[in-house]
Protein backbone atom coordinates (compact mmCIF):
# COMPACT_ATOMS: atom_id res chain seq x y z
CA UNK A 1 0.00 0.00 0.00
CA UNK A 2 1.42 3.38 -1.06
CA UNK A 3 0.80 6.36 1.20
CA UNK A 4 1.82 9.95 0.55
CA UNK A 5 3.07 11.69 3.67
CA UNK A 6 4.85 14.94 4.44
CA UNK A 7 7.81 14.82 6.74
CA UNK A 8 10.44 17.34 7.70
CA UNK A 9 12.33 16.24 4.62
CA UNK A 10 9.37 17.09 2.37
CA UNK A 11 6.74 15.07 0.56
CA UNK A 12 7.43 11.38 0.44
CA UNK A 13 5.77 8.32 -0.91
CA UNK A 14 5.82 5.53 1.62
CA UNK A 15 5.11 1.82 1.28
CA UNK A 16 3.24 0.37 4.24
CA UNK A 17 3.24 -3.30 5.03
CA UNK A 18 -0.34 -4.41 5.63
CA UNK A 19 0.44 -8.12 5.62
CA UNK A 20 -0.78 -10.31 8.41
CA UNK A 21 -2.55 -7.51 10.12
CA UNK A 22 -1.89 -8.52 13.72
CA UNK A 23 -1.66 -5.17 15.43
CA UNK A 24 0.74 -4.32 16.82
CA UNK A 25 3.11 -6.69 15.09
CA UNK A 26 6.72 -6.33 16.05
CA UNK A 27 9.09 -5.96 13.16
CA UNK A 28 12.73 -6.16 14.04
CA UNK A 29 14.91 -3.23 13.12
CA UNK A 30 17.08 -5.41 10.95
CA UNK A 31 14.22 -6.74 8.83
CA UNK A 32 12.93 -3.19 8.48
CA UNK A 33 16.28 -2.02 7.19
CA UNK A 34 16.44 -4.99 4.84
CA UNK A 35 13.35 -4.31 2.74
CA UNK A 36 13.08 -0.63 3.77
CA UNK A 37 9.35 -0.98 4.43
CA UNK A 38 8.29 -0.02 7.93
CA UNK A 39 5.46 -2.02 9.42
CA UNK A 40 2.28 -0.04 9.88
CA UNK A 41 2.34 -0.43 13.65
CA UNK A 42 5.55 1.55 13.79
CA UNK A 43 3.69 4.68 12.73
CA UNK A 44 1.49 4.62 15.80
CA UNK A 45 4.09 4.72 18.50
CA UNK A 46 4.60 7.56 20.92
CA UNK A 47 6.37 10.52 19.44
CA UNK A 48 5.86 9.44 15.84
CA UNK A 49 4.15 11.59 13.31
CA UNK A 50 0.42 11.04 13.11
CA UNK A 51 -0.67 9.28 9.97
CA UNK A 52 -4.16 10.59 9.55
CA UNK A 53 -6.00 11.87 6.49
CA UNK A 54 -6.31 15.35 7.97
CA UNK A 55 -2.74 15.69 9.14
CA UNK A 56 -0.90 18.05 6.85
CA UNK A 57 2.22 17.75 8.89
CA UNK A 58 3.13 21.28 7.89
CA UNK A 59 3.57 22.95 11.24
CA UNK A 60 3.56 20.54 14.15
CA UNK A 61 6.91 19.40 15.44
CA UNK A 62 7.15 15.61 15.37
CA UNK A 63 9.41 15.06 18.33
CA UNK A 64 7.74 17.41 20.80
CA UNK A 65 5.99 15.54 23.55
CA UNK A 66 3.48 18.33 24.01
CA UNK A 67 2.83 21.59 22.22
CA UNK A 68 0.59 24.35 23.45
CA UNK A 69 -1.35 26.14 22.05
CA UNK A 70 -2.30 23.43 19.56
CA UNK A 71 -1.39 23.69 15.93
CA UNK A 72 -4.02 26.02 14.42
CA UNK A 73 -4.35 23.94 11.27
CA UNK A 74 -4.57 20.45 12.76
CA UNK A 75 -5.63 21.26 16.35
CA UNK A 76 -3.14 18.67 17.49
CA UNK A 77 -1.56 19.61 20.80
CA UNK A 78 -0.27 16.28 21.95
CA UNK A 79 1.28 13.89 19.43
CA UNK A 80 0.46 10.77 21.37
CA UNK A 81 -0.06 7.33 19.80
CA UNK A 82 -3.27 6.95 17.87
CA UNK A 83 -5.10 3.72 17.23
CA UNK A 84 -5.27 2.72 13.56
CA UNK A 85 -7.67 4.85 11.58
CA UNK A 86 -10.76 3.20 10.11
CA UNK A 87 -9.38 3.54 6.58
CA UNK A 88 -6.35 1.39 7.28
CA UNK A 89 -7.81 -0.91 9.91
CA UNK A 90 -8.00 -4.51 8.80
CA UNK A 91 -11.52 -5.74 7.98
CA UNK A 92 -12.64 -8.71 10.05
CA UNK A 93 -15.48 -11.13 9.44
CA UNK A 94 -16.96 -10.40 12.86
CA UNK A 95 -17.23 -6.64 12.43
CA UNK A 96 -18.27 -6.85 8.77
CA UNK A 97 -21.16 -9.21 9.58
CA UNK A 98 -22.18 -6.97 12.47
CA UNK A 99 -22.28 -3.93 10.17
CA UNK A 100 -24.16 -5.95 7.54
CA UNK A 101 -26.76 -6.99 10.11
CA UNK A 102 -27.61 -3.38 10.81
CA UNK A 103 -27.43 -2.39 7.13
CA UNK A 104 -29.70 -5.26 6.07
CA UNK A 105 -32.12 -4.36 8.87
CA UNK A 106 -32.38 -0.80 7.58
CA UNK A 107 -32.76 -2.07 4.01
CA UNK A 108 -35.54 -4.44 5.07
CA UNK A 109 -37.36 -1.65 6.93
CA UNK A 110 -37.36 0.47 3.79
CA UNK A 111 -38.17 -2.57 1.67
CA UNK A 112 -41.20 -3.35 3.83
CA UNK A 113 -42.84 -0.40 2.08
CA UNK A 114 -42.72 -2.56 -1.07
CA UNK A 115 -44.62 -5.31 0.76
CA UNK A 116 -47.31 -2.88 1.92
CA UNK A 117 -47.55 -1.44 -1.58
CA UNK A 118 -48.05 -4.97 -2.97
CA UNK A 119 -50.87 -5.79 -0.52
CA UNK A 120 -52.43 -2.34 -0.82
CA UNK A 121 -52.40 -2.46 -4.62
CA UNK A 122 -54.04 -5.89 -4.59
CA UNK A 123 -56.73 -4.63 -2.21
CA UNK A 124 -57.35 -1.48 -4.27
CA UNK A 125 -58.15 -3.32 -7.49
CA UNK A 126 -56.77 -4.60 -10.81
CA UNK A 127 -55.53 -1.22 -12.06
CA UNK A 128 -53.24 -0.37 -9.07
CA UNK A 129 -52.07 -4.00 -9.05
CA UNK A 130 -51.09 -3.78 -12.70
CA UNK A 131 -49.05 -0.65 -11.90
CA UNK A 132 -47.28 -2.49 -9.10
CA UNK A 133 -46.62 -5.53 -11.29
CA UNK A 134 -45.15 -3.45 -14.10
CA UNK A 135 -42.81 -1.79 -11.58
CA UNK A 136 -41.68 -4.98 -9.86
CA UNK A 137 -41.33 -6.73 -13.22
CA UNK A 138 -38.98 -4.03 -14.56
CA UNK A 139 -35.23 -4.53 -14.28
CA UNK A 140 -35.09 -1.99 -11.46
CA UNK A 141 -37.94 -3.67 -9.61
CA UNK A 142 -36.33 -7.07 -9.96
CA UNK A 143 -33.01 -5.63 -8.77
CA UNK A 144 -34.76 -4.22 -5.68
CA UNK A 145 -36.50 -7.54 -5.10
CA UNK A 146 -33.21 -9.42 -5.42
CA UNK A 147 -31.45 -7.09 -2.97
CA UNK A 148 -34.41 -7.33 -0.62
CA UNK A 149 -34.30 -11.13 -0.71
CA UNK A 150 -30.55 -11.20 0.02
CA UNK A 151 -31.04 -8.78 2.94
CA UNK A 152 -33.97 -10.85 4.22
CA UNK A 153 -32.09 -14.15 4.17
CA UNK A 154 -28.96 -12.61 5.66
CA UNK A 155 -30.86 -10.84 8.45
CA UNK A 156 -32.81 -14.04 9.13
CA UNK A 157 -29.71 -16.26 9.35
CA UNK A 158 -27.59 -13.78 11.28
CA UNK A 159 -30.58 -13.03 13.53
CA UNK A 160 -30.75 -16.71 14.45
CA UNK A 161 -27.00 -16.51 15.16
CA UNK A 162 -27.74 -13.60 17.50
CA UNK A 163 -30.53 -15.54 19.23
CA UNK A 164 -28.11 -18.43 19.83
CA UNK A 165 -25.62 -15.98 21.35
CA UNK A 166 -28.38 -14.65 23.60
CA UNK A 167 -28.63 -18.08 25.20
CA UNK A 168 -24.95 -17.76 26.11
CA UNK A 169 -23.79 -20.34 23.57
CA UNK A 170 -21.21 -20.11 20.81
CA UNK A 171 -19.42 -17.02 22.10
CA UNK A 172 -15.87 -18.35 21.79
CA UNK A 173 -13.82 -17.10 18.86
CA UNK A 174 -13.90 -20.39 16.90
CA UNK A 175 -17.69 -20.67 17.09
CA UNK A 176 -18.17 -17.00 16.23
CA UNK A 177 -16.14 -17.41 13.03
CA UNK A 178 -17.71 -20.79 12.17
CA UNK A 179 -21.18 -19.28 12.67
CA UNK A 180 -20.25 -16.28 10.56
CA UNK A 181 -19.18 -18.37 7.58
CA UNK A 182 -22.23 -20.61 8.02
CA UNK A 183 -24.47 -17.54 7.86
CA UNK A 184 -22.82 -16.36 4.63
CA UNK A 185 -23.11 -19.79 2.97
CA UNK A 186 -26.72 -20.20 4.15
CA UNK A 187 -27.63 -16.74 2.85
CA UNK A 188 -26.21 -17.53 -0.59
CA UNK A 189 -27.85 -20.96 -0.66
CA UNK A 190 -31.29 -19.68 0.42
CA UNK A 191 -31.15 -16.83 -2.09
CA UNK A 192 -30.21 -19.12 -4.98
CA UNK A 193 -32.80 -21.77 -4.06
CA UNK A 194 -35.56 -19.20 -3.60
CA UNK A 195 -34.89 -17.52 -6.95
CA UNK A 196 -34.62 -20.81 -8.83
CA UNK A 197 -37.90 -21.97 -7.27
CA UNK A 198 -39.55 -18.61 -7.99
CA UNK A 199 -38.45 -18.46 -11.63
CA UNK A 200 -39.28 -22.16 -12.20
CA UNK A 201 -42.82 -21.60 -10.95
CA UNK A 202 -43.26 -18.42 -13.01
CA UNK A 203 -46.55 -18.48 -14.90
CA UNK A 204 -47.80 -21.74 -13.38
CA UNK B 1 -29.31 -13.45 47.14
CA UNK B 2 -26.03 -12.77 48.84
CA UNK B 3 -24.41 -12.49 45.42
CA UNK B 4 -26.96 -9.95 44.28
CA UNK B 5 -26.32 -7.83 47.35
CA UNK B 6 -22.59 -8.01 46.78
CA UNK B 7 -22.81 -7.09 43.12
CA UNK B 8 -25.10 -4.09 43.53
CA UNK B 9 -24.64 -2.67 47.00
CA UNK B 10 -25.60 0.81 45.81
CA UNK B 11 -29.10 -0.10 44.66
CA UNK B 12 -32.09 0.42 46.87
CA UNK B 13 -34.35 -2.54 47.72
CA UNK B 14 -37.11 -0.93 45.65
CA UNK B 15 -34.76 -0.47 42.70
CA UNK B 16 -33.79 -4.12 42.85
CA UNK B 17 -37.41 -5.23 43.07
CA UNK B 18 -38.54 -3.12 40.11
CA UNK B 19 -35.55 -4.28 38.09
CA UNK B 20 -35.04 -1.08 36.16
CA UNK B 21 -31.59 0.45 35.81
CA UNK B 22 -30.56 4.06 35.41
CA UNK B 23 -32.15 4.18 31.95
CA UNK B 24 -35.53 3.40 33.62
CA UNK B 25 -36.36 0.87 30.93
CA UNK B 26 -34.72 -2.30 32.15
CA UNK B 27 -34.49 -5.01 29.51
CA UNK B 28 -37.90 -4.30 27.97
CA UNK B 29 -36.59 -3.05 24.60
CA UNK B 30 -34.07 -5.89 24.34
CA UNK B 31 -36.68 -8.50 25.27
CA UNK B 32 -39.31 -7.24 22.80
CA UNK B 33 -36.74 -7.21 20.01
CA UNK B 34 -35.90 -10.86 20.77
CA UNK B 35 -39.53 -11.95 21.04
CA UNK B 36 -40.49 -10.33 17.73
CA UNK B 37 -37.34 -11.84 16.18
CA UNK B 38 -38.33 -15.29 17.40
CA UNK B 39 -41.86 -14.87 16.02
CA UNK B 40 -40.51 -13.60 12.70
CA UNK B 41 -38.37 -16.69 12.00
CA UNK B 42 -41.30 -19.01 11.11
CA UNK B 43 -43.39 -16.13 9.73
CA UNK B 44 -40.67 -15.07 7.29
CA UNK B 45 -40.10 -18.66 6.16
CA UNK B 46 -43.84 -19.03 5.51
CA UNK B 47 -43.87 -15.70 3.68
CA UNK B 48 -40.98 -16.70 1.42
CA UNK B 49 -42.74 -19.94 0.45
CA UNK B 50 -45.94 -18.00 -0.26
CA UNK B 51 -44.16 -15.43 -2.45
CA UNK B 52 -42.39 -18.21 -4.40
CA UNK B 53 -45.71 -19.94 -5.03
CA UNK B 54 -47.30 -16.68 -6.13
CA UNK B 55 -44.37 -15.65 -8.37
CA UNK B 56 -45.67 -14.61 -11.74
CA UNK B 57 -49.29 -15.25 -10.72
CA UNK B 58 -52.00 -12.65 -11.31
CA UNK B 59 -54.04 -10.69 -8.79
CA UNK B 60 -56.78 -13.33 -8.65
CA UNK B 61 -54.32 -15.89 -7.28
CA UNK B 62 -53.28 -13.50 -4.51
CA UNK B 63 -56.91 -12.70 -3.66
CA UNK B 64 -57.74 -16.40 -3.55
CA UNK B 65 -54.73 -17.01 -1.30
CA UNK B 66 -55.79 -14.26 1.08
CA UNK B 67 -59.28 -15.77 1.35
CA UNK B 68 -57.66 -18.54 3.33
CA UNK B 69 -58.16 -17.39 6.96
CA UNK B 70 -54.85 -18.93 8.04
CA UNK B 71 -52.94 -17.03 5.36
CA UNK B 72 -54.64 -13.76 6.33
CA UNK B 73 -53.87 -14.28 10.02
CA UNK B 74 -50.21 -15.14 9.33
CA UNK B 75 -49.89 -12.15 6.98
CA UNK B 76 -51.27 -9.78 9.63
CA UNK B 77 -48.96 -11.27 12.26
CA UNK B 78 -46.00 -10.89 9.88
CA UNK B 79 -46.85 -7.22 9.29
CA UNK B 80 -47.36 -6.51 13.01
CA UNK B 81 -44.24 -8.34 14.24
CA UNK B 82 -42.17 -7.10 11.30
CA UNK B 83 -42.94 -3.41 11.69
CA UNK B 84 -42.64 -3.62 15.49
CA UNK B 85 -39.23 -5.28 15.08
CA UNK B 86 -38.25 -2.65 12.49
CA UNK B 87 -39.31 0.21 14.78
CA UNK B 88 -37.27 -1.22 17.66
CA UNK B 89 -34.22 -1.66 15.42
CA UNK B 90 -34.49 1.74 13.71
CA UNK B 91 -34.85 3.34 17.16
CA UNK B 92 -31.41 2.03 18.13
CA UNK B 93 -29.93 3.18 14.82
CA UNK B 94 -31.33 6.70 15.30
CA UNK B 95 -30.18 6.82 18.94
CA UNK B 96 -26.69 5.77 17.85
CA UNK B 97 -26.17 8.24 15.01
CA UNK B 98 -28.34 11.30 15.69
CA UNK B 99 -26.66 13.24 18.47
CA UNK B 100 -28.70 16.45 18.52
CA UNK B 101 -31.43 15.89 21.11
CA UNK B 102 -34.18 17.76 19.23
CA UNK B 103 -33.41 16.13 15.90
CA UNK B 104 -33.24 12.74 17.58
CA UNK B 105 -36.70 13.04 19.11
CA UNK B 106 -38.10 14.33 15.82
CA UNK B 107 -36.54 11.41 13.93
CA UNK B 108 -37.82 8.89 16.48
CA UNK B 109 -41.37 10.26 16.32
CA UNK B 110 -41.34 10.42 12.51
CA UNK B 111 -39.98 6.87 12.27
CA UNK B 112 -42.64 5.51 14.63
CA UNK B 113 -45.42 7.36 12.83
CA UNK B 114 -44.28 5.99 9.47
CA UNK B 115 -44.13 2.46 10.88
CA UNK B 116 -47.66 2.82 12.26
CA UNK B 117 -48.99 4.24 8.99
CA UNK B 118 -47.49 1.40 6.95
CA UNK B 119 -48.53 -1.39 9.31
CA UNK B 120 -52.12 -0.10 9.48
CA UNK B 121 -52.24 0.27 5.69
CA UNK B 122 -50.90 -3.26 5.28
CA UNK B 123 -53.27 -4.86 7.78
CA UNK B 124 -56.30 -3.04 6.30
CA UNK B 125 -55.30 -4.30 2.85
CA UNK B 126 -55.09 -7.88 4.11
CA UNK B 127 -58.48 -7.55 5.84
CA UNK B 128 -60.04 -6.16 2.68
CA UNK B 129 -58.58 -9.00 0.62
CA UNK B 130 -59.58 -11.62 3.17
CA UNK B 131 -63.13 -10.39 3.82
CA UNK B 132 -63.94 -8.89 0.40
CA UNK B 133 -65.80 -10.70 -2.32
Amino acid sequence: MKVAITTREGKQSLSLDLRGGRLPRRTSRSSQRRDNIPHISQWFRAGRRRLTPWDSGAKSKPNDRRTFPPDKKTMISDPRPLSPHLQIYRWQLTSVLSILHRASGIALSVGAILLVWWLGAAADGPQPYATFQSFIGSWFGLLLLFGWSVALFYHLCNGIRHLVWDTGRGLDLTSVYAGGWTVLVATAALTIVAWIAGVAGWGH
Amino acid sequence: MAMTRLRSPMRSPLGRAVGLGSAKEGVEHWWRQRMTALALVPLVLWFVVMVIELAGADRQALVAWMHNPMAAVLMILLLAAGFYHAALGLQVVIEDYVHSEGLKIAALVAMRLLCIVFVVRGILAVLKLALGA
